[in-house]
């Protein structure tokens, strides 16, 4: 059976949630920027893009680009909440709903045309309820894949509809440029265009042996890609959580680029209290401590260490991630740490033999009784009285009703 | 820019169908009439869940925040 897949994409997500809370922004080129400190844009109006405007700039390109721009800081819970009534209404339509990131999602309608009408007819209400119940817009791709989904959505922005059908999949990607397909980033981009493939149509005439022999197994997804082929199912929530599962971490862009090892580590214990509470809250444990650094200059990299046991306390956490630190010559001033556990396995934590351990085992389960009760970090170590209280942005990997608030 | 209050207030509200509806709340003795619920959307606090309204008496916006354990209402920001 052919399958119909939807991709909805919602237009400048976070700001048209602020333009909604906030009647006086709309109209008006506005965007919402990362925190008060370091005002990286996130989401600008369509009135912002006008002035060109664009998600990644700096506060102050923002505002040589548009000088009367008004600039709203994030609040992650309210795209949290109006992410929630959206999936609600998505649901109505299918059970299959598999959320890319807080502003987008897959649906699968396969066989819904009984209950709702043909595809189009489907994304038509859809996109009308979207509106009267959050007065928001989204551009609809639908195709017979999640890779023609995607793009149907990206080819009319906003409040677009686009369907690919399977006989117009050739003429569509053929003078398409490769960077527009999801999945091919700036550096393959740079790859295939240094062996004389620019658009998908050039992908697709290009033998398969020549691309495996240059890309290996990505080779053999490029060319699925040139055909506009992707059997990748759209994942139930049940499926999506298994997956989460797998790895559990969170990452700071700090106030200011820091240089101070101290300062960092303080960073990376504030970020292993957390990973720890998340990984305690669902009976999980760990044994790979990966620690991520980002320079000023963005270059990102990643250190990881195997443990002997699992491990889910905060401080046996930084302690890995600490060490791993020690090892780094820091190369240039800091922008964002990270730090992440892998490996998990529920119930793995060893018990306490010693009384030293178990009397921090005790602690720990009181300090969790008492962050249940009050909220987070209404007890915690003296080093992390001065932790930072940036704004947090949502996650990527935030699900509605997963253990990670925002 | 918002400016951070943070303080109690008396609020008049309308609980139908499971929705709370804000009607008018009282700010330094005077009365506010809300003219639009522009927003809403619920945090978490320890175990207690904060339920947040962006409002507009028409002239000015206000967040006010229910918190339902203690059923208290406060003042949070004023545009």
């Amino acid at each position: 059976m052919m399958r119909t897949i939807m991709h909805i994409d919602m237009n400048a997500f976070f700001a048209s949630v602020e333009q909604r809370a906030n009647p006086a922004l709309q109209g008006k080129p506005m965007a919402v920027i990362g925190s008060k400190h370091r005002g990286v844009v996130l989401s600008p109006s369509y009135d912002a893009r006008a002035f060109g405007v664009r998600t990644g700039m700096t506060y102050g390109e923002a505002k040589k680009a548009c000088p009367h721009i008004v600039l709203v800081p994030a609040d992650s819970s309210k795209y949290a909440h109006a992410c929630q009534e959206l999936i609600s209404i998505w649901k109505d339509f299918t059970p299959l709903v598999e959320l890319f990131s807080i502003d987008e999602a897959f649906l699968d309608v396969t066989g819904c045309d009984e209950l709702f009408g043909d595809p189009v007819q489907i994304a038509i209400q859809i996109k009308e309820r979207i509106w009267d119940e959050t007065g928001l817009l989204c551009s609809i791709g639908i195709g017979p894949n999640k890779l023609l989904a995607k793009l149907g959505s990206d080819l009319q922005k906003p409040d677009g509809l686009v369907f690919i059908s399977p006989e117009d999949v050739e003429a569509v990607l053929e003078n398409l440029p490769v960077k527009k397909i999801c999945g091919i980033g700036p550096n393959l981009t740079s790859h295939l265009r240094a062996i004389g493939i620019r658009t998908c149509g050039e992908l697709r005439r290009t033998p398969l042996k020549q691309l495996t022999t240059t890309f290996g197994l990505i080779g053999e997804r490029l060319h699925d890609i040139s055909l506009g082929l992707d059997d990748d199912p759209v994942r139930s929530e049940e499926e999506q959580e298994a997956e989460d599962s797998k790895s559990m971490g969170h990452s700071m862009t700090l106030d200011e680029d820091c240089s101070s090892r101290s300062l960092i580590e303080r960073h990376i214990l504030q970020l292993s209290e957390k990973v720890g509470r998340r990984l305690r809250r669902g009976a999980y444990s760990g044994r790979t401590i990966a620690l991520t650094l980002r320079y000023s200059d963005f270059h990102t990299f990643t250190r990881q260490k195997k443990l002997n046991a699992a491990v889910n306390h905060g401080l046996d956490i930084y302690a890995g991630a600490a060490a791993l630190f020690q090892e780094i010559q820091l190369q240039q001033p800091i922008r964002l740490v990270g730090v992440s556990v892998s490996g998990l396995e529920q119930n793995g934590v060893q018990m306490p033999l010693f009384e030293k351990d178990r009397k921090r085992t005790w602690i720990t389960e009181a300090m969790d009784e008492i962050n249940d009760e009050y909220g987070e970090c209404t007890v915690t170590w003296g080093t992390l009285v001065h932790r930072s209280h940036h704004e947090r942005i949502i996650s990527p990997a935030w699900r509605p009703g997963g253990d990670r608030q925002y | 820019m918002p400016t951070e209050i943070d303080e109690p207030i008396d609020v008049g509200v309308i609980f139908s169908c499971g929705k709370i509806k804000p009607i008018w709340f009282a700010r330094s003795s005077r009365q506010i009439r809300i003219q639009k619920v522009t927003f809403h959307w619920k945090t978490r606090q320890g175990k207690e869940d904060l339920i947040h309204f962006s409002v507009t008496d028409g002239h000015n916006l206000y967040e006010i925040r229910f918190h339902t354990e203690t059923m208290i209402w406060r003042l949070a920001h004023t545009e």
